[in-house]
C-alpha cells in the first residue's frame, strides 16, 4: 500500500506487530506524526486486527477531527494520519473483547489537549482480570496522577452501571478539562504510607461476597497501619450489567501523596485472560482479597513516587511539560515503561536521564526537559 | 541476588534502555546481556521476584498491548506468605520503625 503522495515518506513512523498499539496511537496524535504498523498477527491463525482493535480505531476516528485510517485488505497493516482533537461530547460502545479500561487508557492522556472540554459516555465491561485497568483503578489512581500536572478541576469518572466480563453492560462517563500548559513535575520524596483505601465491588452475586473480600484483604493489611478503609460497592438490578463478577481495587497513599495500587477480579474467561497456565488465579472472594492485598504489598515494596502501571503516563506528561527539568522517583521500571521510553524518543526526540537513587533501594530517578508542548487547539480558541 | 550486584547491573540503565540489544522485558528483569546468550532462561532472575520473563511466543496471541504486568499468582503467594517478608516492608509505613528506610 503506497503512502499518499501529499506526505513525504520520511514523516511516517513505522512499527511492527500490534504490540503497544495504543501508546503509539496516543503519541502519533499528540506529536502529529503519521504512523504505519505492519505485520499485525501475520503468523496467527486469525490474521490481522482484532474486532476490539478495529473498535479502538473507530473511537480514535470519533474523538479526532481529520484523522485518516487506511487498513489493508488482510488487516495486517494500517496507515494512520492523525487529526486534531476537537473535544466536546461523545458516546461509544466498547467491544467486549477488552474492558472499558483499555479504551480509557488511550483517552485519558489525550483528553486534556482537546480544543473544548472533553466528555464521553462509554458502554462495555467496567472491569476484567488481567490486562487492563478497571474503571475503579482509573478513577482512584490514574486521575489523581493527572493532578500532579495541574489537571484538576472538572476531571472526573462516574461509574453509572457496572458490567463484569464477559458480557459487560456497564456504563461510565469520563470528563476532562482542557489545559494550556502542564506543570513541571518535581516529585522525589515518596514519604511513608499513611492510609489505605479500597473498594470491593460485585454484580449479580450475593452482596455478601464484597464483605468477604474486604475481610480477607484486611487480614493481611491490618498489621501495617490502622487507617484502612475498604468500602463495598454493590450494584443491583439494571445497574449491575449482564454478567456475575466481583473484585477489589486497593490504593495506598503516602505522606507526600504518592499513590500505589493493586487489584484483583474474578475471572470468567480462563482462556483469554490467564496468560500463564502454571499460575493459579484466585477465585473465591477470600483468595481474591488476599491476592489483591499481596499485590499491593508488592507494589509498595517496589517503591517510587508513582504507581508502576502509571509510570508511562507520568513520563508522557513530563515530556509534554514546559521547557524545564522535570524529576520523578520511580520504583523498578516495568517492561512496558522501558518500551514507552523508546517510543517517546522516536516521537518526541526526548531522552530521559535515568540514575539509580542514592538511597540504595533499587529505585531510579528519571528526569527530562519538557518539549514545551502547548495546546495549540486551546491557543486558537 | 545480593543488593550490590543489583546496583551494579543498574549502573548502565540508560545505555540499556536506549540501546537496541535487550528487550524491555529483559531490562525490567534486571539482565545486562541478552538472555539468549545464556544456555536457558536466566535462573537468578526467575528466583528474584514473582515476575517471570516470557518471550512473546508464550503469551496468548492477544497479549501485547497491556499496561498491567503479567502476574504469577503462585510465586506471589509464596513470597508474601513469609512473615519475615511481611515484616520487612514495615519501615515504608508511617507507623513502622523510625529511621529504618531500608527494606
Amino acid at each position: 500500500m503506497p503512502a499518499p503522495v501529499t506526505r513525504p515518506k520520511s514523516d511516517i513512523l513505522r512499527f511492527q506487530t500490534h504490540h503497544h498499539l495504543r501508546q503509539r496511537l496516543v503519541l502519533s496524535i499528540l506529536s502529529g506524526k503519521s504512523l504505519r504498523i505492519d505485520n499485525i498477527r501475520s503468523d496467527d491463525v486469525h490474521v490481522g486486527l482484532r474486532d476490539y482493535e478495529i473498535n479502538l480505531l473507530r473511537l480514535v476516528e470519533k474523538v479526532t477531527n481529520g484523522s485518516t485510517i487506511e487498513i489493508s485488505v488482510t488487516g495486517t497493516s494500517f496507515l494512520f494520519h492523525p487529526g486534531l482533537l476537537p473535544g466536546g461530547s461523545h458516546s461509544h460502545t466498547c467491544h467486549v473483547g477488552r474492558s472499558i479500561g483499555y479504551y480509557l487508557e488511550l483517552l485519558v492522556p489525550l483528553a486534556p489537549f482537546c480544543k473544548k472540554p472533553f466528555d464521553i459516555n462509554l458502554y462495555g465491561i467496567t472491569g476484567e482480570q488481567g490486562r487492563d485497568m478497571t474503571v475503579d483503578m482509573i478513577r482512584t489512581v490514574t486521575l489523581p496522577h493527572l493532578h500532579l500536572f495541574g489537571i484538576i478541576d472538572g476531571l472526573e469518572l462516574q461509574i453509572k452501571k457496572r458490567g463484569a466480563a464477559p458480557l459487560g453492560g456497564g456504563q461510565v462517563i469520563f470528563k476532562s478539562p482542557v489545559v494550556r500548559h502542564l506543570k513541571t513535575l518535581n516529585f522525589v520524596a515518596r514519604g511513608k504510607i499513611r492510609k489505605i483505601r479500597g473498594v470491593a465491588y460485585s454484580t449479580r452475586v450475593s452482596p455478601q461476597f464484597a464483605n468477604r473480600i474486604v475481610d480477607s484483604a484486611r487480614s493481611i493489611l491490618n498489621r501495617y497501619i490502622p487507617d484502612i478503609y475498604l468500602y463495598t460497592d454493590v450494584y443491583k438490578g439494571d445497574d449491575s450489567g449482564k454478567s456475575p463478577g466481583y473484585g477489589l481495587t486497593l490504593v495506598s497513599q503516602s505522606t507526600t501523596e504518592a499513590l500505589h495500587a493493586s487489584e484483583c477480579l474474578s475471572n470468567n474467561q480462563p482462556t483469554s485472560s490467564s496468560s500463564n497456565p502454571t499460575s493459579t488465579l484466585p477465585q473465591t472472594p477470600e483468595d481474591l482479597g488476599i491476592n489483591a492485598a499481596r499485590l499491593l504489598l508488592e507494589e509498595i515494596a517496589r517503591g517510587g513516587c508513582v504507581d508502576s502501571s502509571h509510570q508511562w503516563l507520568v513520563l508522557l506528561f513530563m515530556v509534554l511539560g514546559k521547557e524545564d527539568v522535570g524529576k520523578c522517583l520511580f520504583g523498578n521500571l516495568t517492561a512496558h515503561t522501558i518500551q514507552f521510553m523508546r517510543d517517546l524518543l522516536l516521537f518526541f526526540g526526548v531522552k530521559f536521564k535515568v540514575t539509580p537513587a542514592t538511597n540504595g533501594t533499587g529505585e531510579v530517578l528519571v528526569s527530562c526537559v519538557g518539549v514545551g508542548y502547548s495546546n495549540v487547539n486551546k491557543a486558537m480558541a | 541476588v545480593s543488593f550490590t550486584e543489583r546496583m551494579g547491573r543498574r549502573r548502565n540503565l540508560m545505555d540499556l534502555i536506549y540501546g537496541e540489544e535487550l528487550s524491555p522485558q529483559e531490562i525490567a528483569a534486571g539482565l545486562t546481556r541478552p538472555s539468549s546468550a545464556d544456555a536457558g532462561p536466566s535462573g537468578d532472575s526467575a528466583d528474584e521476584g514473582f515476575f517471570t520473563v516470557r518471550g512473546p511466543g508464550q503469551y496468548g496471541v492477544d497479549i501485547g498491548d497491556q499496561i498491567k504486568e503479567p502476574i504469577n499468582h503462585d510465586l506471589l503467594a509464596k513470597k508474601w506468605a513469609d512473615e519475615e517478608m511481611l515484616d520487612s516492608i514495615k519501615g515504608l509505613f508511617i507507623s513502622g520503625p523510625v529511621g529504618d528506610e531500608e527494606h
